[in-house]
């Protein structure tokens, strides 16, 4: 057998038509799962610190809440006009809540809410806001920075995507 | 047989072509309204150590995209931008801010108007900004819309204005 076979054989296999087509099956079913089901992201920004670090790559499990109601303290992954750009947020308010921050802390319907994912306080206060029916209210883990140049707030439950999978 | 088989190919041929024919007239005004934007966020967009001059060349440029009565509203803290005289003005004090800016229009949508003369589209504007002395970029995404019009031949934006995603 000469170098030439050798290589075709490794590159073909024992049977070139079903080299070829599992190959196809297989960018058939990769092209399903990254579309579809596990949505690649790379983590830009700094306001999911410590939990997510900027620049890290992670995936979306977009079948998560087909099934399941998101909850609190769910880190989710939020759709802008499309699925190119996705927002990272915890969910901290449930549909009917009344969210508010005061001196750093989260008051749900006027109780504090623990929460432990958070390494440092901070001095956030806004005023109380009434989550609808069909919304959650979601906040990053980083508030160290100051309240305006952080994005959070109310959140239609259509444009939570998923949530990552580590 | 190897008859039978060119002419089986030769109509499947035809068929995708006229298939994809179709599509690109029918969708030639949606194809207009994503080729402006891209061309838009090119002329707004600033490379490290562009010249002024190239800089308000393109800013003018980017005006012609715009209705001259057009709105364009940023956000709730910013003035609204009202007119194409006031494109350019705010095109380079935008750039002004950065040493380098880049802008990408992602996962847009179009809607053309029945009368073919207007157009929404809607698009997550991507910016990616490096201050003088930051070490960090600027991040920012955002949802907006914009409403289309067609005066003569070309579409040009009328009204842009954010989409609350977050709220």
């Amino acid at each position: 057998m000469g170098t030439t076979q050798i290589l075709g054989r490794i590159v073909w296999g024992k049977s070139p038509r079903w080299t070829f087509i599992r190959a196809g099956v297989l960018a058939f079913v990769a092209f399903i799962t990254f579309k579809f089901i596990l949505l690649p992201i790379k983590i830009s920004g700094c306001s999911m610190e410590p939990a997510y670090h900027n620049g890290s790559v992670n995936m979306v499990n977009a079948l998560r809440y087909r099934i399941l109601l998101p909850k609190r303290g769910d880190v989710v992954a939020i759709e802008l006009a499309g699925r190119r750009v996705l927002l990272l947020k915890r969910i901290i308010g449930m549909p009917g809540d009344r969210v508010a921050f005061v001196n750093g802390a989260v008051l749900i319907s006027g109780e504090k809410l623990p929460e432990p994912y958070l390494k440092k306080k901070c001095d956030w206060n806004r005023a109380e806001v009434l989550v609808g029916p069909d919304e959650y209210f979601v906040v990053g883990d980083n508030r160290q920075m100051p309240i305006e140049y952080h994005t959070f707030g109310r959140v239609k439950r259509t444009k939570i995507v998923g949530t990552p999978l580590w | 047989m190897v008859k039978r088989t060119l002419l089986f190919a030769v109509i499947i041929g035809l068929v995708v072509s006229a298939i994809f024919f179709f599509r690109w007239f029918r969708h030639r005004d949606e194809r207009q309204i994503r080729k402006n934007l891209n061309t838009l966020a090119s002329l707004v967009s600033k490379s490290p150590g562009e010249s002024s001059f190239i800089l308000v060349g393109r800013a003018k440029n980017a005006a012609d995209y715009f209705t001259e009565d057009c709105l364009i509203s940023v956000g709730s803290e910013l003035q609204e931008i009202k007119g194409r005289d006031e494109i350019p003005g705010t095109i380079i004090l935008a750039q002004n801010f950065f040493t380098q800016l880049t802008a990408t229009p992602v996962d847009i949508t179009v809607r053309i108007g029945e009368d073919k003369k207007t157009a929404q589209s809607g698009l997550t504007l991507k910016v990616v900004g490096y201050g003088p002395a930051s070490t960090q970029p600027f991040l920012e995404a955002r949802e907006i819309e914009i409403d289309w019009q067609k005066p003569e031949k070309k579409w040009l934006l009328s009204e842009v204005h954010p989409v609350s995603t977050l709220r």
